[in-house]
């Protein structure tokens, strides 16, 4: 039973994923920049990144690190909040990610 | 175990004994309950039935009224029919959860053993612990007696799993005046309250991953309004749907309810509201002042919020 405006009753989110579509881009001042000569794929950023941002292709949808072939390729900057774990995480010997300021 | 022994169809029970032998032939999914006086007894006997597995009811014994009412809260979002029991601090505890109880409409049915909240410390009955719950987005019910807590019990789980109200409810009997006195009450067949009461069938469970679900996801100010617009609606349906049930009950078994009872009001010069227990002590005052001469009555509400 719906009522007004449709809404399910009790504030119910009646399909799963929808996480995905609210977009937390807007959030960031910091925007995580990935050197690929640098990066070695361990994907531990794609595991440690709290909104999914870092994409990895063919797995977790809902990951803002973006991932093709078992590859880091880049993030997801519609989700990535710019919390600056993924160049955190990043191993020490590489340092592949590199936090900037954002334009503006 | 608690046995009850009946002659035909009569039984001698406290309110607390009532109360935990309609649980058992409720036969809820999930009890998660932390006892309290006066309501202990509830709790103790009813964990006795799941000791002896004369119930099917996952028993969920927790640290605190505030775990008691969270682990009922994701029971009941799983999809389970739930039930608990408390009083006083422990209805007080559990404050916070009451909220998300009604907010994410689980029909969810506690029994308050009514007795005053602190300080100074007073184990015995008033109604400041489901008075201060009044506006929680329950359902509230309150009983006279032994017999009509027991029959409320049932009605409760049809009233809050009725479709046009899908909200929790919280079934008010008199701390120690009720819950501990014993009375000759008629009991119900299990088969009755089985008919009676019908199958649970939520609309969503947690546990069904084949359709996921969220419940208490962030509403923010555009929606939060009208989420709790449906409340108020529901809370509104809900007198309609505690008089249907209680004429129902009346139907099937011969004792009928409504939204109040009036006693020698129609042609009264002066009433007295009043809930619970002490209707029964005013009865028998307003009788003896109608044999002096005064035409007094007694309304007693037995829903609240008063609609
Ligand atoms: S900055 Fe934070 S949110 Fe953005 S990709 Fe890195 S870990 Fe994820
Ligand atoms: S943590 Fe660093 S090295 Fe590993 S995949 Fe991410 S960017 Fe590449």
């Amino acid at each position: 039973m719906s009522e007004k405006k449709n809404l399910p009753i009790g504030g119910v989110i009646t399909k799963g994923g929808t996480a995905h579509e609210y977009v937390t881009g807007g959030w960031r001042k910091l925007r995580p920049v990935l050197d690929k000569g640098k990066c070695t794929n361990c994907l531990i950023c794609w595991v440690m990144c709290p909104d999914s941002a870092v994409i990895v292709e063919d797995m977790c949808p809902d990951s803002a690190v973006i991932v093709e072939d078992g590859k880091m390729i880049g993030f997801d900057m519609e989700h990535c909040k710019g919390c600056g774990i993924c160049a955190e995480e990043c191993p020490d010997k590489v340092k592949a990610i590199k936090m900037e300021e954002e334009a503006g | 175990m608690a046995t009850i022994t009946t002659t035909k169809g009569q039984a001698g029970l406290t309110g607390n004994s009532a109360i935990a032998y309609a649980m058992k032939q409720i036969n809820p999914d999930v009890c998660a309950a932390y006892p309290i006086t006066p309501s202990t007894g509830i709790v103790e006997e009813f964990s006795s039935y799941v000791a002896d597995g004369e119930v099917d009811t996952e028993f969920v014994t927790v640290e605190s009224e505030h775990s008691a009412m969270s682990a009922c809260i994701g029971a009941s979002a799983a999809g389970a029919r739930v039930m608990t029991a408390t009083s006083s601090q422990g209805l007080a505890l559990m404050w916070e959860m009451l909220y998300i109880a009604s907010g994410m409409r689980l029909p969810i049915v506690l029994t308050d053993v009514n007795r005053a909240l602190s300080a100074p410390i007073n184990i015995h009955c008033d109604h400041s612990d489901s008075m201060g719950a009044r506006d929680s987005g329950w359902v509230q019910i309150y009983s006279e007696t032994v017999q009509e807590a027991y029959d409320n019990l049932f009605q409760a789980v049809r009233i809050a799993e009725n479709e046009n109200v899908l909200l929790p409810v919280m079934v008010c009997l008199d701390g120690f005046i009720t819950s501990h006195a014993i009375e000759n009450i008629s009991l119900i067949d299990d088969a009755d309250v089985k008919e009676f009461i019908g199958e649970y069938k939520p609309e969503h469970s947690l546990l069904d991953t084949d359709n996921p679900v969220t419940y208490g996801a962030m509403t923010l100010p555009d929606t939060y309004i009208e989420f709790k617009h449906q409340q108020s609606e529901a809370i509104v349906r809900a007198k309609d749907v505690v008089s249907k049930i209680g004429m129902d009950f009346g139907k099937k078994f011969g004792r009928e309810y409504g939204l109040m009872e009036k006693y020698r009001l129609d042609d009264a010069e002066a009433a007295i509201v009043i809930l619970s227990s002490a209707a029964g002590t005013t009865k028998v005052a307003v009788d003896e002042l109608r044999k002096a001469g005064t035409n007094v009555g007694i309304l007693r509400p037995r829903l609240r919020p008063a609609l």
